[in-house]
């Protein structure tokens, strides 16, 4: 088996998309460009809102113009699926096909909508939701009691896979405790200060192309990146089977294990659907299953690599509760 | 001598369950003869192994342009109606649709969106429906706020002129109202009901939890049916009912049994389906089969099994975020996912309708212009293209779940009766009946089918042989025909 770097631009499956949300002045503009410093060889487009008027966010973004798209008519449009189809439609046709997309959601936005519409199972198999990040800013977060109580604030937590808090680097360790615990309030567990390492430490995590399910069968053994260095503080198991999964006993596998782990993704062979590849994701507490193409078809082996946290994800417990999920 | 005959197909007429072989004989716009046609046309066109149906019939259909009705046109469609958003002033709309071509019949209904934009935030509202909406939301008053009592006055004042001016039915799109009160819906369900048309509504949430849930939003909707005595359309029932379609299918029987004037639409494409926490893939043999099974289920369910793990469990057990959301989106392969989808498509009495997508260019403008076939670049969605000819290829052919005249009630009869009350000229649609409108769809039923997907959105259906809008052919040997205006408006006539 040899891991899976392909080429930047190959065809591989649906392009990873991730939405990134968050209030104006949060620091949503700052994250993507770290994200896309921090995948030199990907070639990423992003998506920005544009309001019609000046296009503020597109010129802010370190891509070439032509990488950077603006959306019309704002994200209402995007929960009618009108402008977000034709976007992605449009990066997509491009000579050399993206190998991740960031579509930015302005900050009146609601990333539900995005997602919503994301989940189109038309776009999925070629445009397919990776994770969805909230950006905060944690000094609003600190200063502001009634933070949560805005509803258009909380429903942005609520649809973040991953919390990005931003401006805390002016703040006392216990002021930034003390954010952190306020966010953990809503239910949000992975949470990361947006500074120098932030990005670094969530390479792992976002966009699935950076992950790599070749394995030897039933043994765990370290993540490899395709772009980045391994990779503290998260621990990985590669699981694969050659027979079919139960599904619903891998639902309650997923579910018991859910609290510890960060993102998982992988090839399913079900029980029910020997023959039919299903394209598994896991982010956060968010599992997306779907057709999918196999790209080794033809072999029926279910694949699924697992991140957590070192220290949190049990590795041997999941490896035998995932054997318990192969029909017999 | 007659202008068109049509000659020995299999007539369909959905109302009068008439289902034979036969000729069906046309002048000027109108169905002159059904049965066996004694004189000759000038255009004699044999239908022979083809059904001969009434042209269907779609009520919520956003692309309204030339480019749209196109595609809508190979899809067997020859009414075309943008009724879940719509648009005001209605007058304005309909003058505008005049200066351009519409091969397929068109129609609006009166919007409460453009009146809330109007009214709360003073912006202009002259734009297509989607394009108002987009270009509405810098000030966004209008999607999160209540309404004053006085403003709400405005607006219904607003929306009453819209039905004189013949509108057809209102549109409530709630979903992309969150902040509108209840005060205000009921106001205007209360202005449908004194004009006795149909409202068209997107329904306010869509989730399986509690609160916010589709099953609260369709109670509320239920409960506007009966407390206006509103006409209330949901708009497309599969999309907005999740993994609660089961419960708010029976919530909406119910309703229906007590008289309560409320009707269902949907689409046969698989869309996202969310599910907190339970097995979905549930399978009841899967403990005899396997050996194990709910043991281990039941291990896992009730800790025993995880003494190894105590912190995860009670991690699990304590929070509630810890319970997984799963997406499905997979109709294809899951027989419980396409099962979910079926009780809204196969709803007794529901009709099918495509929520059309626009055309839409790289640059985010919708297409209006004239290529043929439509430029590469113009993008909507699939359903845009293929939703009747998909419903009939998958649901009477492949399955065979439906038959070819019930099929045929649902895409055009069906349509035809819950939007007549408000247009009475839609009581000589959907029907092959003589005196009625040739809207006429003549297509074979074993090949019939829809090509679009998401690589080549612009492939027309097939499938469709002829297609007559009002007696003139927009579609001929499955080619297109038409390049001049055959569709005619459908308005609103009312008595207040």
């Amino acid at each position: 088996m040899t891991a899976l770097t392909p080429p930047a631009g190959a065809r591989m499956g649906a392009v990873p998309v991730i939405v990134i949300g968050g209030f104006l002045g949060a620091g949503k503009t700052t994250f993507i460009n770290r994200i896309i410093n921090s995948f030199p060889t990907r070639k990423l487009s992003a998506v920005v809102n544009d309001f019609g008027a000046i296009d503020i966010d597109a010129d802010l973004i370190n891509l070439g113009r032509e990488q950077v798209i603006p959306l019309r008519n704002g994200c209402i449009c995007c929960s009618l699926q009108g402008d977000m189809l034709s976007t992605i439609r449009y990066l997509l046709d491009q000579p050399v096909r993206p190998d991740g997309i960031i579509i930015e959601c302005s900050g009146v936005s609601q990333i539900g909508d995005v997602k919503t519409a994301l989940l189109d199972a038309v776009f999925w198999k070629e445009a397919a939701l990776d994770s969805v990040i909230c950006v905060a800013d944690g000094q609003d977060i600190l200063e502001d009691p009634a933070y949560f109580a805005q509803s258009l604030r909380a429903e942005q937590f609520r649809d973040g896979d991953f919390i990005i808090l931003s401006k805390m680097d002016q703040m006392s360790p216990e002021q930034r405790q003390s954010v952190r615990e306020r966010v953990l309030a809503q239910g949000k567990r992975a949470e990361f200060v947006l500074d120098n390492t932030a990005v670094q430490q969530m390479e792992n995590l976002l966009f699935s192309f950076s992950f790599d399910y070749a394995a030897t069968p039933g043994r765990s053994r370290g993540l490899r990146a395709s772009d980045a260095v391994p990779v503290q503080p998260f621990a990985s198991l590669a699981w694969e089977s050659d027979r079919p999964i139960a599904f619903d006993i891998f639902q309650q596998v997923i579910g018991a294990h859910a609290p510890t782990l960060l993102r998982a993704k992988g090839i399913l062979y079900a029980s029910h659907a020997p023959e039919t590849p299903a394209v598994f994701q896991m982010v956060g507490n968010r599992v997306t299953v779907g057709a999918g193409h196999d790209p080794e078809a033809g072999t029926h082996r279910s694949r699924i690599v697992f991140i957590g946290y070192e220290g949190q994800i049990d590795l041997r417990t999941l490896r035998t509760d995932m054997d318990r999920c192969v029909a017999e | 001598m007659y202008d068109i005959v049509l000659r020995n197909g299999r007539l369909i007429d959905p109302e009068t369950r008439l289902d034979v072989i036969g000729d069906v004989a046309i002048n000027g716009s109108a169905i002159v003869a059904v049965g066996r046609v004694e004189g000759t046309g000038h255009k004699e066109i044999d239908a022979t192994g083809l059904v001969i149906a009434p042209g269907f019939i779609d009520i919520h259909a956003h692309g309204q342009s030339l480019a749209a009705d196109r595609m809508q046109a190979f899809d067997g469609v020859t009414t075309t109606l943008e009724f879940e958003i719509g648009s005001l002033p209605v007058g304005h709309w309909y003058e505008q649709q005049t200066k351009t071509t519409r091969l397929l019949n068109y129609g609006i209904s009166v919007s409460w969106v453009a009146a809330r934009i109007a009214v709360m935030t003073g912006q202009d509202i002259n734009h297509a429906p989607l394009t108002l909406m987009g270009r509405s939301i810098r000030d966004r008053r209008w999607v999160d706020d209540v309404a004053t009592d006085t403003q709400v006055s405005a607006i219904t004042a607003m929306m009453e002129q819209g039905l004189r001016e013949g509108g057809i039915g209102i549109g409530i799109p709630n979903a992309y109202l969150p902040g509108a009160g209840v005060k205000e819906v009921s106001q205007i369900c209360s202005l449908a009901a004194r004009y006795d048309v149909p409202t068209y509504t997107h329904i306010s949430f869509s989730s399986n939890i509690d609160p916010r849930s589709s099953v609260e939003a369709y109670t509320r909707l239920i409960g506007y049916a009966g407390s206006t005595g509103a006409r209330m359309h949901i708009c497309h029932f599969n999309s907005t009912s999740l993994m609660d379609i089961e419960r708010c299918a029976e919530l909406v029987r119910n309703a229906q049994a007590q008289g309560l004037r409320i009707t269902v639409e949907a689409y046969p494409y698989g869309t996202a389906s969310t599910v907190i926490g339970a097995p979905f893939f549930a399978d009841p043999a899967f403990p005899q089969r396997t050996g194990q099974g709910y043991d281990a289920l039941q291990r896992l369910d009730n800790g025993q099994h995880m003494t190894s793990r105590e912190d995860v469990l009670r991690a699990s057990a304590e929070k509630a975020d810890n319970l997984v959301l799963w997406h499905f989106l997979d109709v294809e392969s899951n027989q419980r996912h396409r099962d979910l989808l079926d009780i809204s498509v196969l709803y007794p009495g529901g009709i099918i309708a495509s929520d059309a997508m626009p055309w839409t260019m790289p640059d985010g403008s919708t297409y209006m212009g004239d290529a043929w076939p439509l430029p590469d670049e113009a993008v909507a969605h699939p359903r845009s293209s293929g939703t009747f000819t998909r419903f009939l290829r998958v649901y009477m052919n492949e399955r065979k779940a439906v038959s070819l005249i019930d099929a045929m009630a649902k895409c055009s009869w069906l349509p035809a009766t819950i939007i007549e009350c408000a247009a009475p000229t839609m009581r000589r649609k959907g029907r092959l009946q003589v005196g009625c409108d040739a809207d006429i769809c003549v297509f074979d039923a074993d090949t019939i089918s829809d090509r679009a997907e998401f690589t080549a959105m612009n492939r027309p259906a097939v499938g469709v042989k002829y297609l007559l809008v009002n007696g003139q052919p927009v579609i001929e040997a499955g080619e297109l025909a038409a390049n001049a205006s055959t569709g005619q408006p459908v308005r609103g006539c009312y008595r207040a």
